[in-house]
């Protein structure tokens, strides 16, 4: 990550704009390994400011797709607070901006979620995504699962 | 725009500069530089 994606400009600046950065050494740091749950280095953990966790990642990533996992963190972080609109806001950014992701599936079912809570419960836009994603992505585990709102 | 990450090194007091940022914190676990 040292070598490769944390140099770019484009990691600099997300990184800037959304997050504190915290480093913690996991041999300096049981403690916190233990705490966290950490088993792999590296662990990336997206925490709100009261600390509760909302995204997990494991193992190195290039810059674009570290960049498309961070919004999608953030994507998570809203819709577990539910603040749907800026859930769905960068949900669609990983769709629109990072299209070529593993995780636009994983966006697209929650994008879904966030459509269905802002419109009240209202199903026919979150079902016009998930049927996007069966048709876009029909392999993944996320087209499975958006599957059952159609049997 | 900084140059670099300007990582910190303690997950409490990040929380509290999160908290009045309105940022949410970016914990990396890691042994070395990778």
């Amino acid at each position: 990550m040292d070598a490769v994606t944390y140099p770019q400009d484009q990691i600099v600046a997300f990184i800037h704009d959304y997050f504190v950065p915290v480093r913690i050494h996991t041999d300096a740091h049981p403690e916190l390994c233990a705490k966290y749950h950490v088993a792999w280095t590296p662990t990336f953990l997206v925490l709100d400011p009261d600390g509760t966790e909302h995204y997990r990642d494991i193992g190195y990533l290039p810059p674009a797709d570290f960049v498309a996992h961070l919004t999608l963190a953030l994507g998570h972080t809203a819709l577990e607070q539910k603040d749907y609109a800026t859930a769905a806001k960068f949900f669609q950014t990983v769709i629109d901006r990072h299209g070529s992701s593993e995780v636009v599936p994983e966006a697209l079912y929650c994008l879904g979620i966030a459509k269905n809570r802002i419109s009240g419960g209202t199903a026919d836009e979150r079902k016009a995504i998930w049927g996007r994603l069966m048709e876009t992505h029909p392999k993944s585990d996320w087209a499975k699962k958006a599957s059952s709102a159609f049997d | 725009m900084a140059k670099e990450i300007a990582w910190k090194s303690e997950i409490e007091s990040s929380l509290k500069e999160a908290k009045a940022s309105g940022k949410g914190v970016l914990v990396e676990f890691n042994h070395a530089p990778s």
